[in-house]
């Protein structure tokens, strides 16, 4: 069998003592970045890229790689124990894996994302493997109508994410679209909303908005003066045995994972999409499907189980279009491009055939990279847990610096920090008006992209709106978007009816 | 001890021996300050305007690798990725340093728009050396009815909006080219129908599901796709037929339009460098663009190598500038 001789060439190359050390190092390095709040990536592989000059290129391509689907492990981290995401796809973490800290359940949310981010991890894998070239062709099929309608179809998706007042949630949505276009317009290449702000000028970084909304907000509320007593519960010394997840906390997560990790692997594929875009609407559907979505926000464990399979499985699959088109689809992809160019590799299609000792032994590398990061995190689980137990004065400012020294890294400008702090503010301010902000990072998301491909797609249509419908898969999307509307609304609107009936017989 | 006790202590042996240490020295050093008067003292920033993994990025990359692993500066070199501000930001960080040669930025013809557009003048930029050219490449499906230059220009008549042309950012040196080759063939500019993409990756891969028509982008983004048989490129923007897998591709002068555009990659430094600075990177640089490795990479990400020293690529630059404002004014970017 091909794929068979292919694994083991793949074997061949990444369990050599050399690639397994630079294995070893990456997903370390990338667990540890992941738990930082702020420090992508992308920053990381940047600064790491100059000392991969000297390695040979399979070893630099490793270690790279680690890195990142690594940083996927460890960002679930803070985003359970302090609420500030530790990389922008985990932010959806802090919806329900904060308040199962909050309430002493810390180590089995932090046991329960370890183990989705491993299944969404090792799944993602063998598609690669598998599928990867035919799976590329699938990307091909996706024009600006069909990014549009899909994105259309993900927002409506999201009015599922808003609980409580149905009219905070709209106004979230659209303040974070507004937000979303802060920037240079990518169709006319005018500036909007940048109030002669030359910083504005690219939009302001979604890390920016997630630390800002989520982590300095819920860090103020923190000092207010009874939070202690709040805290008590959460930082108590907590037994071993109350570290592990029971057994009817596994037997609700695994379904959610898995339906997490195909909504990640599917996202991963498509360019310009992205992880959090695929947990966000993975926990989006988790709400949607689950009998009782009230328990959502208060620490469900199919919150946090399927998001986290989703960042994962997407982390994965964004290698597909990566290694098999040479496209990459996101800002750490073109990284690992410009990593392969500069060790005199030619990115493409050809890869596979030109260099094959190379692709396979990545793919398998990322194997055994996941099964180390299985087994680095949890050990750890332990010890983030009692990290809570830390006094909060000493905790604060060490969370307040690592998210600045994050922030910074994100485009070395000290401009971003003055925007944290803004949206702190403004998230604070959130929290005391009991305004959720993920309906306002969705729309922050969603907003510009939905915008930016309607556009484009009516600019290719000549302005012709029948180009949504005309085609196949666009029209799929439409279908369902409106099946999702009436599933949403019609409950109420049944209610409505019915209790006006009922009324009108008294 | 004063000059003269000392001469007379020293032996005849003791000063040859003081001689050959002088000369060891001096050899030792050679590659740092034998003729310039300044060389760095503390680690050298290389500034990028853009994120890390674009072309700006590589090109610093690339220098930096070469010019530690050649020992070619005394001190260390980082790159670090200032992006943002249309590209102005990473600049007016260099200018907080005026005159200070431990501070340099890859400069590329985004500083020559921006002067156009009225943010940021070129001007107040030291120009230490001209690197490279990246041309740009007009790139169809396979199977698309266009077959050169002439085929596209003569559908551009017929209809100027018959052609969807993907491009990664208004006004950039792709959309140029391709504006330039259009008013060179008489179709009217401002017609022409252009979407734009975030990135080129996302350009071809619309190009490639067969969303759009034509992608203008760098050679190199074009050719990794070109080389599988998924898409063609048409024609170039260099002023020359270019070599290896591009020496099929005919140029645009060699299809009768007198166009050639590149989007260029240069060493720039804050304003205000002494001669010395200029002078200590100028001579660098030349021996990082005479080595083998400079130019397997460029070959290999389809560069083409134009080293010119900071006067000419100051000229350079003017003629670049009045290019650029003619077409922009033309295309109506700016009035």
């Amino acid at each position: 069998m091909e794929l068979l001789d292919n694994l083991l060439l793949g074997f061949s190359v990444a369990v050599t003592p050399a690639n397994l050390l630079y294995c070893a190092l990456g997903v370390t390095l990338g667990t540890l970045i992941g738990v930082l709040p702020g420090i992508g990536a992308v920053a990381t592989m940047g600064m790491l890229l100059p000392i991969t000059f000297k390695l040979p290129a399979t070893s630099a391509l490793i270690m790279l790689a680690g890195l990142y689907y690594g940083s996927q492990y460890g960002g679930s981290t803070t985003a359970i124990l302090v609420n500030i995401p530790g990389t922008a796809s985990s932010s959806v973490i802090c919806l329900d894996g904060h308040p199962m800290a909050r309430q002493g359940r810390a180590g089995p949310a932090l046991v329960i994302t370890t183990l989705a981010s491993f299944l969404g991890g090792c799944v993602a894998i063998l598609l690669i493997a598998m599928l990867g070239p035919p799976l590329s062709e699938m990307a091909l099929k996706f024009g600006s109508p069909e990014y549009f309608t899909l994105m259309t179809m993900a927002l409506t998706a999201a009015a599922a994410l808003a609980h409580g007042s149905l009219i905070k949630g709209i106004a979230m949505v659209v303040l974070g679209v507004l937000l979303g276009v802060v920037g240079t317009d990518v169709n006319s290449g005018m500036s909007r909303l940048t109030f002669g702000v030359t910083s504005l000028s690219d939009g302001i970084h979604f890390v920016v908005i997630v630390i800002g909304l989520f982590g300095v907000g819920e860090l103020l509320r923190n000092l207010e003066p009874d939070s202690d007593r709040a805290r008590r519960k959460f930082t108590s010394r907590i037994p071993w045995r109350d570290l592990i997840p029971t057994g009817k906390d596994m037997r609700m997560a695994w379904k959610p994972a898995l339906r997490g990790l195909s909504i990640g692997s599917f996202f991963g594929i498509l360019p310009g999409t992205g992880a959090s875009m695929a947990s966000f609407s993975t926990y989006a559907i988790e709400k949607k499907m689950a009998k009782d979505p009230s328990r959502f926000g208060k620490g469900a464990v199919e919150g946090i189980a399927g998001p986290e399979a989703a960042n994962n499985a997407c982390a994965q699959t964004s290698f597909i279009p990566t290694l098999s088109l040479g496209i990459p689809g996101s800002a750490s992809m073109a990284l690992m491009l410009g990593a392969m160019t500069i060790h005199g590799i030619q990115p493409g299609p050809q890869v596979m055939v030109s260099n094959p000792d190379l692709f396979w032994g990545l793919i398998v590398s990322m194997w055994i990279g996941n099964l180390m990061l299985l087994l680095l995190n949890f050990p750890m689980v332990g010890i983030w847990v009692r990290l809570l137990a830390v006094p909060y004065r000493i905790l604060f400012p060490a969370i307040v610096t690592f998210c600045a020294i994050g922030i910074y890294s994100l485009a070395n400008n000290p401009f971003d920090l003055v925007l944290v702090a803004g949206f702190g503010l403004l998230g604070y301010l959130f929290i005391k008006l009991k305004c959720e902000p993920a309906p306002l990072v969705l729309g922050f998301i969603l907003g510009p992209l939905v915008e930016e491909n309607l556009r484009r797609a009516l600019l290719i249509s000549r302005g012709d709106f029948s180009i949504f419908v005309t085609r196949p898969l666009s029209l799929t999307f439409i279908i369902l978007t409106v099946i999702l509307l009436c599933a949403v609304t019609l409950p109420d609107i049944v209610r409505a009816w019915r209790g006006r009936e009922s009324r009108g017989k008294n | 001890m004063n000059a003269e006790g000392c001469r007379n202590l020293v032996c005849s042996f003791d000063r040859g021996f003081a001689a050959l240490v002088v000369t060891t020295l001096a050899l030792a050093l050679a590659p740092f300050t034998p003729v310039w008067a300044w060389s760095p003292e503390r680690p050298v920033e290389i500034v990028v305007s853009s994120a890390p993994g674009g072309s700006n990025d590589r090109v610093a990359r690339l220098i930096q690798k070469i010019v530690q692993e050649q020992k070619l500066a005394p001190v260390p070199l980082s790159v670090i990725n200032k992006p943002g501000g249309n590209q102005t930001i990473s600049r007016a960080y260099i200018n907080q340093n005026p005159g200070d040669g431990h501070f340099l930025d890859i400069g590329n013809p985004t500083l020559i728009s921006n002067q156009v557009f009225g943010r940021q003048r070129y001007g107040d930029f030291t120009p230490v050396a001209l690197m490279i050219n990246e041309f740009t490449a007009l790139t169809v499906r396979t199977d698309s009815p266009l077959k050169n230059a002439q085929d596209l220009i003569a559908q551009l008549k017929k209809d100027p909006g018959s052609v969807v042309v993907g491009v990664s950012n208004l006004g950039g040196t792709n959309h140029l080219a391709l504006s330039m080759l259009a008013k060179a063939g008489g179709v009217d500019v401002r017609r022409l129908r252009i979407v734009v993409f975030k990135t080129n990756a996302e350009g071809l891969t619309a190009l490639m599901g067969g969303h759009i028509h034509m992608v203008a982008s760098a050679v190199a983004t074009a050719m990794g796709q070109a080389r599988d048989g998924k898409v063609k490129i048409l024609s170039v923007s260099a002023p020359q037929r270019m070599g290896g897998d591009l020496a099929q591709v005919p140029t645009l002068r060699e299809q009768g339009y007198d166009v050639s555009l590149s989007n260029w990659r240069a060493i720039i430094g804050p304003r205000g460098l002494s001669a010395a600075q200029v002078g200590f990177w100028e001579d660098a640089l030349a021996k990082v663009v005479a080595t083998d490795e400079w130019k397997k990479s460029l070959e290999q990400q389809f560069w083409d190598g134009n080293f010119l020293r900071s006067k000419e690529f100051v000229k350079y630059m003017d003629n670049e500038y009045a290019q650029t404002k003619a077409i922009m004014t033309e295309l109506g970017l700016v009035k």
